[in-house]
């Protein structure tokens, strides 16, 4: 019998798998999915600091099926932490099945059952998502239902816990959110080239409280209310939010509201773009569980107001984080292409790209004892949207790119920061670093196919870990392979003994969407911190191997 | 795609040779072993109306670490609400109980073997961070200091499994104790618990970082460190207490001597004992004892 | 018993993965002037369609879009193909997207998707990641990674396609 069962269970996948070779129709559905795993041994290496990693190896994968027919579908997602990569939260070490969702779409509905990721807005009161190589996912498992009432209106409703590693976290989160796009309402409306759409949302968190010091809300809702404009090259996006009292370990338990508002204006027409954009954050820090710290259970989004950077030492060193107690920045940025063929252009024409951001402290009055004695725990007042004498972070970077022939293409640029550390990473006594930082990335076609690229980079400070100087080359050959060398040096650290490099070698292999790549080498140590609790991330030293295919 | 394969499956090969650890000692290290005492119980049978379950909070901490001090303020502050039900202990492990710098601050290492098994094997990341009797609490064993309260306030009203008292006879002319460790079980029970005894030293004047100070004044140069963990008398994981299963009103008696470190102030040292489930590690009864009277 | 379903299942996904025979998910998402756009209604009259995903912090991606932006009249005079670009900015950078498209002078469709719905339901881990989108809207082809010359190989595929050849993987 059990012989039988096995014959057609074989027989029952072999028919599968050749109808989904042959018949893509309905009937059948399709069948997609990726993969990709990442595998680390490591040495040990006392004098960058590498610590002896007891595994030796470590290796983290996932893999994702998705299953479409018609109007459903369906998912799951294996993942494998055996055991999780140094830097990621050990808590992951574990295999099993943490993401499975259904969904079903009809006319103007759309239900889903599961996990799923959703946000509302810019994400400020409710943003759930996932970034893999960052250890972040805080996918809500529970219901989600999607309504499109009438042209133009779209309303979410969902109710479900928060990822916590293989569990769930203990909050339970409500949110309501509502859109109206007012130019899909009717259709002489999408015509006029102004378009707007307002929107708002409420979110509200349940978690029973046990403590035997105080009094907590078990119920803690936020609100928000946003615009979008758009009238030719010129938009306008705004959005507020507001939270009701949330005592939570970041904000050391005080009951005061929390309160955020976005906003970004940007014109753009063919050949120039600017934007400028604001944000001020006060006690904004909203999680399934108050107790929460890290990357963990987080509910809200709150970006940080800076330029995600792409060179080594400019986007790995001094990194920004969103201070979610109170902060207030301000960021502009302008894309320019000087025209090709003209004087200053060249024959190609010439990219210029400018940006600058701030982010100072919100002014906070801080009750004394005798004003606000333990009974309100309100912690501190503000004015409004008044800033604070203190700067966390500064960013003025410009950066120039120009083709000078077919064979070469050059870029250009210089960064200047100012980054607090003391509160961006939580470390007293580290003050503040200013650093200076220049790049030249230069890429030379030797054919069509065959193209080296070379980065110089170096970062000048006389704070924290010194000077510091990177050199890269990679050759790639279309359309399959590459190989890169890289040298990180510290050569500017006040402790002789530090003045290491740090080099690393990669090589890859890419067909299609699979895509496979090993590097050999030293990496840098870091200090990871969010609110009050940071983590030590080790320095390594070993072989990295890395798999990635989607089908 | 095949050749490509070759050079991969190669270094996997490598190192999956490589990840092999060759052991030249089957045995490890002898943990502290038992000193025969049998026959010798003085313990009495404790009043069961009376008796309650104690809870643990372990917390992880370290000299470097600034936002620690404010976690010890909360254990100490939880040992006021609940009394005689808390027992605290400080464990110094992982990055920020390193000795940093080159100077003549922070030199003193608090760490433990032990302590930093306990911090790898429950991974504790980040540091203020501790545990109440090793239970979940909102779905996870290592707890921020904010959820030590709310995790205690559910353990306090449980039905003791256990009570463990203690006698303690100290010899000062070569700084050495026997500990006789008697662990009361309440009701018949089943399944395997291990007794962990260690040595806690208190009011040890040290360096240690605290933000809630002014910038100027956070590196406490005085600092009193409450409940350091000095050293397990019987392995990290203790010793088997009960295999299978025991019956109600029995007395497990286990005995230990150790001799204390010459640094350490014997005035200021207890023992501290819990019975931890050997598979969850979960606490279900703890007790600590002064080793000399005048503390 | 165990191996034998583990083998069939691994047979089935193996043979799966040679072909990457699929329609386009049907995704909300939104297009640079925030319209709510639905993926699901992608189409170019049976000329080929190029979907691109890419982000403004991603110097590959960028790269790509612009070797092909030098090249893209001829190739849409030639073989009609629309190349829609998706670019997965989230909050964070989402206000840099149009000013960088209209800096740049791009002509193709860009989408936005914040959340990475879309590039979920297409299974995409790493940007660049390009698709190749045949007559009949099924994915046909698609790359990870982005080498300088790959576009050739790409409008190769393309003018395949718009001739109404097949193509195997």
């Amino acid at each position: 019998m059990k012989q039988t069962l096995t014959t057609l269970t074989c027989l029952f996948y072999f028919f599968l798998a050749t109808f989904c070779q042959n018949h893509n129709e309905a009937n059948i559905g399709e069948i997609h999915g990726n993969f990709e795993t990442t595998n680390q041994y490591y040495n040990p290496d006392t004098a960058i600091g590498a610590p002896n990693v007891p595994e030796k190896l470590l290796s983290s994968s996932f893999a994702n099926i998705l299953y479409s027919r018609g109007n459903f579908n369906a998912g799951v997602r294996l993942e494998s932490y055996l055991n999780v990569l140094q830097g990621i939260d050990p808590s992951y070490n574990d295999v099993g099945i943490p993401y499975r969702f259904v969904t079903y779409t009809m006319d103007n509905l759309n239900v889903t059952a599961g996990n799923f990721y959703e946000q509302f807005g810019s994400g400020m009161i409710l943003r759930s998502y996932e970034a893999r190589q960052l250890g972040i996912d805080n996918a809500i498992e529970g219901t989600r239902v999607k309504l499109n009432p009438i042209k133009g209106i779209y309303l979410t409703g969902l109710i479900g816990k928060q990822r916590l590693f293989f569990d769930r976290g203990p909050g339970i989160i409500r949110g309501l959110d509502g859109t109206i796009s007012i130019n899909e309402l009717h259709p002489r409306l999408d015509s006029i080239t102004t378009k707007i759409s307002v929107g708002g949302s409420f979110v509200s968190r349940y978690q029973k409280d046990d403590d035997p010091t105080y009094n907590l809300p078990e119920n803690v809702g936020a609100y928000s209310a946003r615009l979008n404009l758009n009238h030719a090259g010129f938009s306008f996006t705004g959005e507020y939010a507001y939270k009701i009292n949330d005592p939570n370990s970041s904000n050391n338990f005080i009951y005061k509201p929390g309160q955020g508002a976005l906003f970004s204006m940007g014109y753009s027409q063919k050949g120039i773009g600017v934007s400028v954009s604001g944000k001020m954050i006060d006690n904004m820090d909203f999680r399934s569980d108050r107790t929460a710290t890290l990357n963990n259970l987080t509910i809200g989004y709150l970006p940080a107001l800076s330029k995600q950077h792409t060179y080594n030492l400019a986007a790995t060193l001094y990194p920004y984080g969103t201070q979610p107690n109170g902060e207030m920045g301000i960021q502009a940025d302008l894309v320019y292409t000087i025209k090709k063929k003209s004087k200053i252009g060249g024959k190609y024409g010439t990219l210029i790209s400018v940006n600058y951001s701030r982010i100072q402290s919100l002014d906070k009055t801080y009750y004394s004892d005798a004003s606000d004695p333990d009974s309100t725990r309100m912690g501190y007042t503000t004015n409004y949207f008044k800033v604070g004498d203190e700067v966390y972070f500064e960013d003025f970077n410009i950066d120039i790119t120009r083709k000078l022939n077919k064979k070469l293409k050059v870029k250009a640029a210089y960064f200047n920061f100012i980054y607090n550390m003391e509160v961006i990473q939580g470390l007293g006594g580290k003050g503040t670093v200013y650093a200076n930082i220049v790049v030249l990335d230069v890429l030379y076609k030797l054919q069509p196919k065959h193209a080296i690229r070379v980065e110089a980079q170096h970062m000048r400070t006389e704070q924290d870990q010194g000077s510091w100087m990177t050199g890269l080359a990679e050759y790639t050959f279309s359309p399959h392979w590459f190989i890169a060398v890289m040298d990180q040096y510290n050569y500017g650290n006040k402790d002789e003994g530090k003045r290491l490099h740090y080099p690393i070698g990669s090589f890859g292999y890419t067909k299609g969407a699979n895509r496979f790549m090993i590097s050999y080498g030293r990496q840098r140590a870091g200090i990871f911190c969010v609110g009050g609790v940071c983590r030590n991330v080790p320095a390594s030293n070993g072989v990295t191997l890395t798999i990635t295919s989607s089908f | 795609m095949k050749k490509a394969l070759l050079l991969p499956a190669l270094i996997v090969s490598v190192l999956v040779i490589n990840s092999c650890d060759k052991i030249e000692d089957p045995y490890p290290e002898s943990s502290n072993p038992q000193v025969d005492t049998s026959g010798s119980n003085n313990f009495t049978a404790p009043d069961l109306e009376t008796l309650k379950r104690r809870i643990l909070i372990e917390d992880y901490t370290g000299h470097t670490c600034g936002n620690c001090p404010s976690a010890a303020i909360i254990a100490t502050g939880l040992k006021t609400t609940y009394g005689d039900q808390v027992r605290i202990l400080g464990v110094h492990a992982g990055f920020f109980a390193e000795p940093y710098g080159s100077g003549n601050e922070f030199r003193t290492d608090f760490r433990t073997a032990s302590g930093e098994e306990w911090n790898t094997d429950f991974g504790v990341t980040g540091n203020p961070k501790g545990m109440v009797s090793r239970q979940e609490y909102g779905s996870v064993v290592v707890l921020d200091p904010s959820a030590w309260g709310s995790a205690a306030s559910i353990l306090i009203d449980d039905e003791p499994l256990f009570d463990i008292q203690m006698e303690i006879d100290y010899d000062s002319s070569n700084k050495t104790f026997t500990v006789d460790v008697g662990t009361y079980v309440v009701n018949n029970i089943s399944g395997n618990y291990n007794l962990v005894v260690c040595v806690v030293e208190d009011s040890i004047v040290d360096w240690q970082v605290d933000y809630s100070l002014p910038s100027a004044d956070q590196y406490v140069e005085d600092y009193l460190h409450e409940h350091v963990l000095r050293d397990n008398v019987n392995g990290t994981y203790g010793s088997a207490l009960i295999t299978g299963s025991e019956l109600a009103e029995t007395w497990l008696v286990q005995s230990y001597n150790y001799t204390l470190d010459s640094e350490w102030n014997v005035d200021h040292c207890s023992v501290l004992a819990f019975v931890a489930d050997a598979t969850t590690k979960e606490l279900l009864q703890v007790e600590d004892i002064y080793i000399t009277d005048s503390h | 018993m165990k191996h034998l379903i583990i083998i069939s299942i691994s047979f089935c996904l193996l043979s799966l993965n040679s072909i990457s025979q699929g329609s386009i998910p049907a995704v909300d998402v939104k297009t640079m002037d925030n319209q709510s756009f639905n993926t699901g209604e992608i189409s170019n009259d049976g000329k080929p369609i190029i979907i691109s995903f890419w982000a403004t912090w991603c110097s590959p991606c960028k790269r790509e879009l612009n070797n092909i932006a030098d090249l893209y009249d001829d190739w849409v005079d030639e073989t009609g193909v629309k190349l829609i670009a998706v670019s997965i900015d989230d909050s964070r950078n989402a206000s840099k997207v149009a000013p960088y498209v209209n800096g740049q002078a791009w002509d193709y469709d860009v989408l936005v998707d914040s959340n990475f719905d879309f590039k979920r339901a297409m299974n995409v881990n790493n940007v660049p990641h390009t698709f190749l989108i045949d007559g009949n809207g099924k994915i046909i082809w698609q790359h990870n990674s982005y080498s300088e010359g790959d576009e050739y190989e790409l409008y190769e595929l393309v003018k395949k396609v718009a001739n109404g050849e097949e193509i195997r993987h």
